[in-house]
């Protein structure tokens, strides 16, 4: 009677929690962000931010673009089979992406100073940048975000190739050329004083006089040392997966409780790797509401300590901590290059059931595949192994000719047979493999 | 006149070869009695590896590869004696070879069964093993070594199996009514009924010449794909674009000595001097020199033209194999495997078989060291800031390695006593090619028959 009790009472307390939380984690992941974490993540970022192809988090996209896109493939995109998207996936999927262009909510705490001066807009071509040969210069003020954009006018400047621009010095993610507004920007915020140059760190075809440049950054007026303040508040999710980006925000004030601006935050996590302490994961500026905001990518799991270091301008450097637990990422944090794309000769051929590592858990059975149908590359290799297995099989027959018209064809039909079986055997092995890797083109 | 000499000499080459088959002597039977103690003494030490697990072995996260890999790719290595040289001197026609191509075969599928049981030896779990097949992709080279090695270790059996069924024919013929039945049926269904005819003959001359000119690509595909196994990754000294021929290279010369020893061993024993020459000794000394330079030239590209450029890790690797605890093996390989087997195989004079054949142990044992130079040292660089790798075979490994030797040498030892370690049939022909039908040609009119061409078999 009392146990019955108990247990009413441990439902009723423990039940709504659950259910609640339950929802929040059948709301947290879509049938589609799954499908999109999965397969389309690994090259256009996560929540479509961008990467090696297009960002797809900007409105434009109709559904039956996108349809078209992931079934036959664009650019250097592979298509993705019905083996590999179903088409009840690929509806969420399109669902999803076309859900990403809404505006990103704002930021909890004020916005970031307005920036001192206007975007830059540098014109590439032949010429050089902005038209002008020789070294190349600009110009912005310690303090200031820092937003480039680099346009590359003609497309054989770039012949189709990633471009990746960084600037040095900065621990800034690279701005990386989307194919078809042919930009790349990068954004940082000049911390010193003093020359910074950028370079595209791939390699430009036809415009090899358009490596990069300098960029001047002049001091403020207001010299960073005077901005002695202490760090008063680190703000970060409690909650976040690991593998996404995520905002760290540290507010400097000064003794009077004003913000100070200006001045640079250093972010540090703890990790114990060999020793214990600090590593330092990057840097941001204050802006003019005593906020420096770092975009930083986690790639632990488990409880982080973050902490915000200001070195107070002479003062003692003040520090605040703050503890996110990362849950673990649902996807790989490296994409493996997986080489040449040859053009397929034919459709691919695929016999078995496709499956991911993370979906089983454990590796899949073995299934057959020739990615270029029955004019595979692969079956050069099978069509060389046929061709010895096949000639030993007659040089059996040979045998079993020599013994004709005798009682001894025991061997010579043993042999024939071991060969037609190891022969067989090996043809299996090199056709078949599990497959994990779907959107990977092998 | 001259029929009758060769009839002698036929006469004589039976004895001398089939007179072993069936006397066997006591120091036969203590050698094989040794060398089963060796092997079980080897059983014992895998044993405690399969019951303990690799803990036992010196091989541990950063040089996890040590004396199995080693003697694979040594096995590997000399069973391209065989099969490679018998099928180019059989396609190429060379006379001389007759009496050394089955030694040849033999040693390619011994060493090809010896060798490829290695990486299961190196496994840590074996009872997984068969998942390389369910698992495997093709992207793998350990797929494609399963892939050679398999076809390889067929096509030997099938190529030293061919030409052995005439000698075979002729053993079920010369059995007396004392041997047991079980004898009589082996090699009467060993023989596929041979009688010699010249349809039985055109068939098996045809299958043993598809079998000849198929293997070599066969062979020189094994050790190349053997070599990818180590090029196919970024590893200081493995990463390398020359691996392959590089690897092909260095198995036919190793391959090349371990004829030349184990004809030394069977010319002594057997007696053979008749039919294995100072010639042959000769012929394969100026092919062990041939190939010592090619694999001279070799090691010194690969080596230069990693030093001249010397990247870091490179840097590191080099420094331990020319002055760190690498170097004594480095150089033993560089001055007991190439300059001093050169020297004893350009000195001219008297002594020419022990002279070559010194040579020959010296360049198997330093193509052993040189396996080890290759595997181990590479895997002690470290490919981040940490320290240096260390690797000290175990006396599991060092009773695994001498048993795989001793297993090899047995069932050698064991082959010899149930087949005829020399082709008689063969030798046979290639004599009365020499003694008859040569001066024939000169003086025609005494015109005469091979004693193996007649229908109904042994004379």
């Amino acid at each position: 009677m009392s146990k019955r009790l108990v247990r009413l009472f441990l439902v009723s307390v423990l039940l709504p929690p659950l259910v609640i939380s339950g929802m929040a984690l059948a709301h947290d992941k879509t049938e589609g962000q799954k499908a999109f974490d999965s397969k389309c993540a690994s090259c256009h970022g996560p929540a479509g931010s961008g990467g090696v192809g297009p960002a797809l988090n900007t409105p434009g996209y109709e559904a039956d673009e996108i349809r078209t896109a992931i079934r036959q493939g664009r650019g250097g995109m592979p298509a993705f089979p019905v083996t590999a998207i179903s088409d009840a996936e690929l509806d969420e999927v399109v669902a999803y992406i076309q859900s990403l262009a809404v505006p990103p909510a704002a930021p909890p705490l004020p916005a970031g100073a307005p920036r001192g001066k206007e975007p830059i807009r540098v014109e590439v071509s032949r010429n050089g940048f902005n038209n002008t040969p020789g070294e190349f210069r600009l110009e912005a003020e310690e303090g200031q975000e820092v937003e480039i954009t680099f346009v590359y006018g003609e497309r054989d400047l770039t012949q189709n190739n990633p471009h990746q621009i960084l600037v040095t010095g900065y621990n800034i993610d690279t701005g990386i050329l989307d194919q078809e507004n042919r930009e790349v920007t990068v954004r940082f915020t000049a911390t010193g004083a003093g020359e910074v140059s950028f370079m595209c760190i791939l390699p430009c075809l036809g415009h090899s006089n358009l490596l990069g440049g300098r960029i001047v950054i002049q001091p403020t007026a207001k010299p960073a040392a005077e901005a002695a303040g202490v760090t008063r508040r680190l703000d970060a999710p409690a909650q976040a997966r690991s593998g996404r980006p995520l905002s760290l925000r540290a507010l400097v004030e000064d003794g009077q409780g004003k913000p100070v601006g200006g001045t640079p935050v250093k972010f540090f996590i703890k990790v114990d790797f060999f020793v214990n302490g600090l590593m330092e994961i990057g840097e941001a500026m204050t802006n003019d509401h005593g906020v420096a905001v770092l975009e930083y990518t986690p790639r632990l799991t488990g409880d982080i300590r973050v902490v915000a270091r200001h070195e107070g301008g002479g003062r003692k450097a003040t520090e605040t901590a703050t503890t996110i637990n990362l849950a673990e990422s649902s996807r790989p944090f490296y994409q493996p290059e997986v080489g040449i794309k040859l053009p397929a000769p034919g459709p691919e051929i695929f016999v078995g059931l496709g499956s991911t590592l993370e979906a089983t858990g454990s590796a899949p059975m073995t299934s057959l595949r020739l990615p270029g149908g029955l004019l595979s590359w692969l079956l050069l290799l099978v069509g060389g192994v046929v061709l010895v297995w096949v000639t030993y099989f007659r040089v059996m027959y040979q045998l079993l000719r020599i013994s004709e018209g005798t009682e001894t064809r025991l061997v010579p039909l043993v042999g024939m047979a071991v060969v037609v079986v190891l022969g067989t055997l090996l043809v299996l092995v090199v056709i078949t493999g599990p497959s994990t890797h779907l959107h990977v083109h092998p | 006149m001259r029929a009758r000499v060769v009839e002698d000499y036929s006469e004589r080459l039976e004895h001398s070869v089939l007179h072993h088959l069936t006397y066997t002597s006591k120091g036969y039977y203590a050698f094989v009695l040794f060398l089963l103690a060796v092997v079980a003494w080897g059983l014992y030490a895998y044993s405690t590896q399969l019951r303990y697990g690799l803990i036992v072995t010196g091989m541990r996260d950063v040089v996890m590869w040590g004396l199995y890999i080693v003697n694979f790719v040594f096995f590997i290595g000399i069973s391209h004696a065989g099969t490679l040289i018998s099928a180019i001197l059989r396609v190429t026609h060379a006379g001389w070879r007759t009496p050394v191509t089955r030694m040849a075969e033999v040693i390619t599928v011994v060493a090809l069964m010896i060798g490829a049981t290695m990486p299961f030896i190196d496994m840590g779990r074996p009872d997984r093993v068969l998942n390389l097949f369910f698992y495997g992709r093709f992207q793998s080279p350990l797929i494609w070594d399963i892939l050679a090695i398999t076809t390889y270790l067929t096509g030997s059996i099938i190529y030293l199996y061919l030409p052995l069924i005439p000698d075979l024919a002729l053993m079920r013929d010369r059995l007396g009514p004392d041997a047991s039945a079980l004898k009589h049926r082996f090699y009467t269904s060993l023989a596929v009924g041979w009688r010699n005819t010249p349809e039985q003959r055109q068939r098996l001359e045809r299958a043993i010449g598809i079998m000849a000119v198929l293997i070599i690509p066969i062979a020189v595909s094994v050790h190349t794909v053997v070599s990818w196994v180590f090029a196919m990754t970024l590893r200081p000294g493995w990463d390398s674009t020359i691996f392959g021929p590089y690897f092909v290279v260095g198995a036919i010369f190793s391959g090349i000595a371990s004829i030349l020893i184990v004809m030394a061993i069977f010319c002594k024993l057997y007696h053979l001097e008749e039919y294995i020459t100072e010639k042959h000794f000769r012929y394969l000394g100026y092919m062990l020199m041939a190939l010592l330079l090619l694999y001279l030239y070799f090691t010194l590209s690969e080596y230069l033209t990693v030093g001249y450029k010397l990247e870091v890790e490179e840097k590191h690797l080099l420094t331990l194999l020319m002055l760190g605890k690498n170097a004594p093996w480095f150089w033993f390989f560089v001055l007991g495997g190439l300059v001093l087997p050169g020297f004893l195989l350009l000195r001219s004079g008297r002594q020419t078989i022990p002279r070559i054949v010194t040579a020959a142990v010296l360049v198997n044992v330093a193509m052993w060291v040189k396996r080890f130079v290759i595997v181990v040292p590479s895997l002690q660089v470290p490919l981040m800031p940490f320290e240096f790798g260390a690797y000290t075979p175990t006396w599991v490994e060092w009773s695994i390695t001498v048993a795989a030797f001793a297993a090899f040498m047995l069932i050698f030892a064991l082959f010899v006593k149930v087949f005829p370690i020399i082709s008689i049939w063969e030798v046979a022909e290639q004599h009365h090619e020499e003694e008859v039908v040569a001066p024939a040609r000169l003086a025609p009119g005494s015109a005469s028959r091979s004693p193996w061409a007649e229908p109904g078999g042994a004379p």
